[in-house]
């Protein structure tokens, strides 16, 4: 089926105003030798009840959260999504409407998106933000671009505790433009960054980039190592993957960060086997002109009334082409105001709610079991195991319990798995975890 | 009525959708927060349900008219792909959950990618990239490996002055250095502009066809041909797809990269500007450099597949935009081989028709046979002190969502049109009759058109105070 309005009548009398025969004179000017003269070879369509049937199917092939005891993280989380959030995102004045140049008729979306700027600025407790980037790990490699540009530097320390998918996509973006990249390793013991290694490797660096709470779920504690980056004249980016955090500890204003990046999934977007979601990048007000992407701005109509449009849009590629401070176009603007509208709902309350819930069930596990590191948690940890970690991530799956194996990325990480925990979980699900794996635990830091 | 911020409303009580128990923190107190959440709303789910329902009445979508912008193929949205797209199964499944339990999400992709190779005539395609410039910048990426495979370097990329904005700026962003060459007279590219630059510098020639003008680059054949012959790359933009799908293919013109925005021809939608999606195809020889991972079919199962050395790696976390995927996916099907080229022939049908009815009393400076969309100049009101802005703000009087202005950049005071195939005769004679009231007004009352919006909600937004003032955050 396809949803062409057109009656032959309409075609015909269409046709008759252009003074062509048939339908094939609209195409004169493609060449013969480059004309397709065949049927795709496609699927015939299918009918609307077709569809249904057969996507339901397909779904059905995959297996939902609700079969398992799930700790899956890793960067996705799987967090509560209010059903209010659904029905208000499905408008279809927001998802059917274009990016909103045209102000006058976009007021909707502007508005949100400057309602999100706003809660994300407060979250993070920095001056400005854009409306979103790709995801956490592309708004990480543009955050990388800035500081180099900032500081006419063309070197970039990146930790090796930061996602593996961003460090992937941070090299694929730096090759583009021979950007060195220096790992700086964590402490074996605490988890945290390596504050010798980063002090022997700051010298003529772009920036630090590094992951707050980091891929094992351990907190940083950028206060330290804060004077050391700025000192070198290098820029301090954290990356914030799981948000929820930030209503518990420090946000990256606190600590004197230059740009922030991260990823918003946490925030209403669901999993979605890994995508959209949004990521973002913030920063201080001094380099606003160097970020990257689309910002709202306050302003007014002819009459006065508050409205809403884009700022400095000379930034951006439409305008500035080669010389644009990025290519970004398209963005995860729908997400973006998901978030503000799923903000909304949960409240200042409400966000420390689930943050505290997700601790809370982590800390169980550490109490019980212990956490591979020293460094503090917050959702997320490393149970250090007495076996090797595929082997117990196999025994567990069996038992329809997911974890992941942290030496899939980190060979070093053979003999512990890393586990999540959202407001999802429930406390027994928990126990049933620790009666699972118990015999399998290395008992260390208790 | 306006809706007021978020922030000016009355604090009441929250909804509360957990129980929280007692929980001591685990964390050291100078890791805490110090500082108040002072912006976060206090509200109940009515009262924030209100505040976005009465915000989206301040918006213009697909389903209230037409949106006649150009280049960005605004046509209806399927209802129904935007509930399968919401199934458990596709929503409630994470990225690194083992193979065995996502064959279905695999199999999409699979499939999805088939489709594509067979629309496109090319050999295989990537669906990491999250946008159309996301996937010029991973198609540049492939190229610059390509080369460098070769042992070759080459640097120069050559753009037409009608490309989109992002082709230059994805160049630039992948390190190349980018020329931009002239259209000749009749709005096309011709082989002579490219011919200077045809040497062991130059990396690619990026095109869009249709191109911006909403025409077909009929001498596509011979550019193709004198690209590679200098050993050089023919990238498409394929944002213009949706005028020739199932009558021609890029691969068959002769390019070797091509990127795709699903959110356009594919009809997943705008979303007020993402998420989209920007697959990239590639021919044979560029295959080896495609992102990781790839999806493999192998003895009735799919998996995910790294093994791949010569990759460029990853361009985003994680296998791309999944649901906006499998909306294309849902709009294929549905469409089918023959739905899918009475796309191409409506969409040409109604450009065309637009075209000759409104170049009755606007100019249409490249007047010939065009394909999704065509360009009116409104260059001839200046002298009555209207610009083409001023005519897009009385279209919204009107109740119609203005064309994209000014572009391409070739053509002064530029109206670029391009209605789709889902908008009905009757619907296009409305928006012919509005312009045209419109031009009668610049010449009546050039005030009403100057001071447009007037009857709308919302009047002339003073855009340069946003950019002046910086108000970024309440």
């Amino acid at each position: 089926m396809d949803y062409i309005p057109h009656s032959k009548e309409d075609i015909q009398y269409m046709l008759d105003v252009l003074g062509l025969k048939s339908m094939d004179e609209l195409f004169v000017d493609v060449p013969d030798n480059l004309k397709l003269n065949r049927d795709l070879n496609i699927p015939e369509g299918i009918t609307e009840i077709e569809l249904v049937r057969n996507l339901k199917k397909i779904a059905d092939l995959n297996h939902t959260s609700d079969r398992f005891l799930w700790f899956l993280g890793g960067g996705c989380y799987r967090h509560f999504i209010p059903q209010a959030l659904n029905e208000v995102i499905h408008r279809e004045e927001f998802y059917t409407s274009y990016t909103p140049y045209q102000a006058e008729l976009s007021q909707g979306t502007l508005q949100i998106l400057f309602e999100f700027q706003t809660l994300l600025c407060d979250l993070l407790h920095m001056d400005v933000t854009n409306d979103s980037m790709y995801d956490g790990a592309t708004a990480s490699a543009e955050a990388m671009f800035m500081a180099c540009d900032i500081t006419k530097r063309n070197r970039v320390l990146v930790a090796r505790s930061l996602h593996p998918e961003y460090r992937m996509v941070i090299k694929t973006y730096a090759e583009s433009r021979g950007i060195e990249i220096i790992e700086v390793p964590y402490d074996k013991d605490s988890g945290m960054l390596d504050i010798d290694m980063l002090e022997r490797s700051v010298q003529d660096s772009a920036c630090l980039i590094f992951q707050n709470p980091n891929f094992f779920g351990i907190i940083e504690d950028p206060g330290v190592f804060e004077p050391l980056v700025h000192n070198s004249g290098a820029l301090l980016i954290p990356v914030i993957i799981e948000p929820f955090s930030l209503a518990l500890i420090k946000p990256p204003g606190e600590y004197r960060a230059d740009i922030v990046c991260g990823e918003l999934q946490s925030f209403g977007l669901g999993m979605r086997y890994g995508g959209p979601s949004a990521g973002f990048l913030a920063t201080k007000m001094d380099y606003i002109r160097r970020l990257p992407g689309r910002i709202v701005g306050m302003t007014n109509d002819a009459e006065g009334k508050t409205a809403y449009a884009f700022v400095l849009q000379t930034r951006e590629q439409h305008i500035r082409r080669a010389s644009a401070t990025s290519n970004i176009c398209s963005n995860e603007a729908l997400c973006a105001m998901k978030v503000a509208i799923y903000l909304s709902l949960l409240g200042e309350e409400g966000l420390k709610g689930v943050a505290l819930v997700c601790h809370h069930l982590a800390n169980i596990v550490r109490k019980e079991v212990g956490n591979y590191f020293t460094g503090s948690h917050f959702n997320e940890l490393l149970i250090p195991l007495n076996r090797c970690s595929s082997e117990v991530r196999n025994i567990l799956k069996e038992k329809g319990i997911l974890v992941l194996d942290p030496s899939r990325w980190y060979k070093e990480l053979d003999d512990a798995i890393l586990v999540a925990f959202t407001e999802m979980n429930r406390e027994d699900e928990v126990y049933r975890l620790l009666k699972e794996i118990r015999q399998y635990v290395r008992r260390l830091d208790i | 009525m306006l809706e007021g911020s978020i922030f000016e409303k009355k604090r009441t009580r929250v909804t509360g959708y957990i129980d929280v128990p007692e929980v001591k923190l685990e964390i050291p107190e100078d890791l805490l927060r110090e500082s108040s959440l002072k912006t976060f709303p206090s509200l109940s789910e009515l009262e924030v349900v209100r505040h976005f329902t009465n915000l989206s009445r301040l918006n213009y979508g697909i389903d209230n008219n037409m949106y006649p912008l150009g280049s960005c193929t605004m046509k209806y949205n399927p209802k129904i792909n935007e509930a399968l797209a919401e199934l458990d199964g596709f929503v409630d499944i994470h990225p690194y959950m083992d193979e065995e339990y996502t064959q279905g999400a695999l199999k999409i992709l699979y499939e999805l990618e088939g489709f594509l190779c067979e629309i496109t005539g090319m050999s295989a395609f990537t669906l990491q990239p999250s946008a159309g410039a996301h996937g010029e910048f991973t198609g540049l990426l492939m190229a610059k490996a390509y080369f460098k495979d070769k042992g070759e370097k080459r640097d120069l990329v050559i753009v037409p002055d009608s490309a989109h904005g992002t082709n230059p700026a994805s160049a630039a962003m992948a390190g190349f250095k980018v020329v931009e060459v002239k259209s000749d007279e009749r709005g096309l590219v011709s082989p002579s502009a490219i011919k200077p630059y045809l040497n062991d510098n130059l990396a690619l020639v990026m095109l869009t066809n249709p191109n911006t003008l909403g025409l077909f680059e009929e001498d596509i054949g011979e550019i193709a041909y004198l690209v590679h012959k200098a050993g050089g790359l023919l990238y498409y933009d394929g944002a213009n797809l949706n005028g020739i799908v199932g009558i021609t293919r890029p691969g068959d013109m002769g390019f070797d990269i091509v990127h795709l925005n699903l959110h356009k021809t594919f009809s997943t939608p705008h979303g007020g500007g993402g998420p989209g999606s920007g697959p990239v195809g590639v021919k044979e020889s560029l295959v080896p450099f495609l992102p990781v991972p790839r999806v493999v079919f192998r003895d009735g199962f799919y998996s995910l597949n790294y093994a791949f050395p010569k990759s460029i790696g990853k361009v985003k976390c994680f296998y791309g935009n999944f649901t906006v995927l499998v909306k294309a996916y849902c709009y294929i099907r549905l469409l089918g081989r023959e739905g899918l080229r009475a796309i191409a022939e409506i969409a040409t049908l109604n450009a065309n028709y637009l075209q000759s009815r409104i170049g009755e009393f606007l100019d249409i400076p490249y007047k010939r046979l065009c394909k999704h969309e065509f360009v009116a100049s409104l260059k001839s009101f200046r002298s009555k002190g209207i610009r083409a802005l001023d005519v897009a703000k009385r279209l919204i009087d009107k109740g119609f969502h203005p064309p994209t202005v000014y572009f391409p950049l070739i053509v002064e005071e530029a109206f670029m049109i391009e209605p789709t195939e889902t908008e009905t005769l009757d619907t296009l004679n409305r928006f012919i009759d509005a312009l045209r009231e419109i031009v009668e007004e610049v010449n009546s009352n050039p005030e009403l058109v100057r001071e447009a919006p007037r009857e709308h909600l919302i009047k002339r937004i003073d855009e340069a105070k946003a950019s002046r003032t910086l108000r970024v955050k309440w």
